[in-house]
């Protein structure tokens, strides 16, 4: 069986302006209990020790590791603890876990702390979405993106669709549609985001309220896009109404170049 | 209970690590579940969610007000009465007391019996019912908070002059939610009249919302006939002084070919609308409908109907404006009868601003780190009573820190606001035992 030395490097930082005395633990504790984290199908993963130390140079299976750490730590200073875990491999096709908690001890109460997860093969860097709304709201989308000036009438659009001027600021318009077969009631509609476009949004809800199949409503955000990254990005909104989940639009946009 | 916003916080062992983070590498469309929490890898993009739940009773992210009902004309003023003293105000927190040696009252506060302002002569009617001299008459607005007291002069023969005092009854918060406006006066005005009685009841009238005072100036001399000097007294409306802020019209039925003007207010208190009443007889007549914003801009409102602008006219005479008794009248939400639009959008209860919850990674470290790092921006979404969502955050490149070579990850941090019910303390006063505040502070090795 393979051995391995799982390292963590963690900051224990004083930012106030009187020196402090913190005491950093750490201790097993149970993979399975972690919520939001995957565990079906793993074992235990099996610890032959555990430990801290503030030596960070000595090669880890030769430097003295503790569970508990007595530290006193200068005003406006940090100190560096690494976490030594070493770990038994299991067998091949065997996915194995552990889990450990890092407190930070001040005055007797527990200030902060971190979590890690020591995973045999390593831990999955992708995992399957949730499965979609069964009964989702049927508020779409109805057309592309488009801009106006600052409270225009939505129609009245200045530039190419789709196409965020860099400029001035202006308005988003996104055409909702109620595109459901029954009248929808307590309808609204979110910009959640603009993606990494730096495209700035003022937030705002739009109260649609009652709406019949195949109503349009012209949403508008006002949008600041001097600051932006030429690109093409997608923005999401989120639609709800009543007696149906909520659900996530999204839209394209593009951000050009200046000049272009 | 307005909305109150809640992240979810670590279990009680690991308040750090709240499952109510989580990193995905591709996108949910779900917002009541996802898929786990993954490990990210450097170079690579991720998408952040974080679950925001409403704890309150009302949504996070309401129109300010959806109440329903006709709008009305405002409660004119009574200057023909003869009061019992003391007179209590509508809630019963400030009244008038009056002095029989003196013939003067003064504005007390109940509880203390304090002078808010006054005192002012009472010089009620004659027996026989001429008035002359100084004369006094008021009124409260419905919830008691404002009163206006006007006092007139009345000159053998008619006409005189007169004085308007509008006061806050107790300190008052404006529409913005930002200044507090001290007891005291708020408004005030004079002039001299022509009218036979200077000044009357019906110069004045509180709306049924006790948003705005609404004062026809009585008529001075060489004014036609014709022209209604009308102001709109607000004192909800945003302003860098404690005077309540007004709006004034000059209307003359002559010029527009009318017969008069309806005044209403709308039931929230928020708007207020000029509609024309044509003559018949002028096909020129001046037709359209004006709203004005009376709580927070006093600005003219351009009317639209699914967000796109319109101009409803007034067809016939007998209109009628109407707050819709539906779920969260938004759009079309205001009905008008007799005019060229049956319905346009209620901009009361059309938008409003929504929970933001702000995330940002941090460098790893044993309690909240303030100064070591990077934003991943802003997301935002209305939250229902005793609901929750999972919202998103764009995806963006992860890269893992330099610099120790053990030290491979970062921390995730939200941050949650409700604003203007329940707004976040702030980053500078994270604190992890608040349900304004989440960290996911977990490593995979």
């Amino acid at each position: 069986m393979t051995t391995t030395y799982r390292v963590v490097d963690i900051v224990v930082p004083n930012r106030s302006s009187n020196k402090v005395k913190v005491t950093v633990a750490i201790s097993p504790t149970d993979p399975a209990m972690l919520e939001g984290i995957e565990m079906e199908d793993n074992k235990l993963l099996k610890i032959l020790s555990y430990g801290l130390t503030q030596d960070i140079c000595t090669r880890v299976e030769r430097v003295r590791t503790q569970e508990k750490l007595n530290l006193q730590i200068d005003e406006f200073q940090d100190v560096l603890v690494r976490a030594i875990i070493t770990v038994q491999e299991p067998s091949k096709r065997t996915r194995a876990r552990a889990a450990f908690q890092i407190t930070d001890t001040r005055n007797g109460t527990v200030a902060g702390g971190v979590t890690i997860i020591c995973s045999s093969p390593q831990f999955p860097t992708d995992l399957p979405s949730a499965a979609g709304p069964t009964n989702p709201c049927p508020l779409f989308i109805a057309a592309e993106l488009t801009c106006v000036d600052p409270g225009a009438d939505p129609r009245l659009t200045v530039g190419q669709p789709g196409i965020i001027d860099t400029t001035k600021p202006q308005d988003l318009v996104v055409l909702i549609e109620n595109g459901g077969p029954k009248e929808l009631t307590n309808a609204l509609v979110c910009l959640e985001h603009t993606s990494d476009s730096n495209v700035l949004a003022v937030p705002l809800a739009w109260h649609i309220g009652t709406i019949e199949p195949g109503g349009r409503f012209w949403a508008t955000w006002e949008v600041d896009a001097r600051t932006a990254l030429p690109g093409n990005y997608e923005a999401t909104f989120v639609a709800q109404c009543d007696d149906y989940e909520p659900v996530r639009l999204s839209a394209k946009f593009a951000i050009r170049p200046p000049n272009w | 209970m307005p909305g109150q916003i809640k992240l979810d916080p670590g279990p009680a062992t690991e308040i750090w690590n709240s499952d109510g983070i989580r990193l995905r590498s591709s996108q949910e469309m779900n917002l009541q579940t996802i898929g786990y929490h993954i490990k990210p890898i450097s170079g690579r993009s991720y998408f952040t969610y974080v679950k925001v739940t409403n704890i309150g009773s009302d949504p996070i992210g309401p129109c300010r007000c959806n109440k329903p009902g006709p709008w009305k004309s405002v409660t004119l003023f009574i200057d023909t009465f003869t009061p019992s003293w003391p007179v209590l105000a509508p809630d019963g927190a400030s009244r008038l007391t009056y002095f029989p040696g003196l013939d003067q009252f003064q504005l007390e506060q109940v509880s203390n019996g304090s002078v808010i302002a006054g005192p002012w002569f009472f010089h009620g009617k004659t027996p026989s019912g001429t008035q002359n001299g100084l004369q006094s008459f008021w009124a409260w607005s419905r919830d008691g908070l404002f009163f206006a007291v006007v006092v007139r002069d009345q000159q053998a023969g008619g006409g005189g002059s007169w004085w308007l005092d509008v006061y806050a009854t107790k300190p008052y918060i404006r529409a913005n939610g930002t200044r507090t406006v001290p007891r005291g006066n708020i408004y005030n005005s004079s002039g001299v009249s022509t009218a036979s009685n200077v000044i009357s009841g019906v110069n004045l009238g509180w709306n049924d919302a006790s948003t705005s005072l609404e004062f026809r100036r009585p008529p001075i001399q060489s004014q036609p006939l014709t022209q209604t000097e009308l102001t709109l007294i607000c004192p909800y409306v945003d302003a860098v002084s404690n005077v309540a802020p007004t709006y004034s019209w000059t209307l003359d039925t002559m010029v527009r070919s009318l017969s008069g003007w309806n005044f209403v207010h709308s039931p929230c208190g928020g708007l207020f609308a000029l509609v024309p009443r044509p003559n018949p007889n002028f096909t020129s007549a001046y037709r359209q409908l004006e709203i004005l914003d009376i709580l927070r801009t006093l600005m003219l409102i351009s009317q639209r109907q699914d967000n796109l602008l319109v101009g409803p006219a007034v067809v016939n005479n007998n209109t009628t404006v109407a707050t819709v008794t539906t779920t969260s009248p938004g759009r079309r939400g205001i009905k008008l009868t007799n005019m060229s639009l049956t319905e346009i959008d209620n901009s009361e209860c059309l938008a409003s601003a929504p929970a933001s919850v702000n995330l940002r990674r941090v460098r790893v470290s044993t309690i909240p780190n303030q100064i070591d790092y990077t934003n991943m921006g802003q997301a935002n979404a209305v939250i229902w009573p005793n609901h929750s969502l999972w919202i998103e955050f764009p995806s963006l490149q992860w890269i893992n820190p330099a610099g120790s070579p053990g030290q491979i990850h970062f921390c995730l941090q939200a941050n949650g606001d409700a604003s203007p019910d329940d707004p976040s303390p702030g980053w500078s006063s994270l604190n992890l035992n608040d349900r304004h505040f989440a960290q996911r502070n977990i490593i995979f090795t």
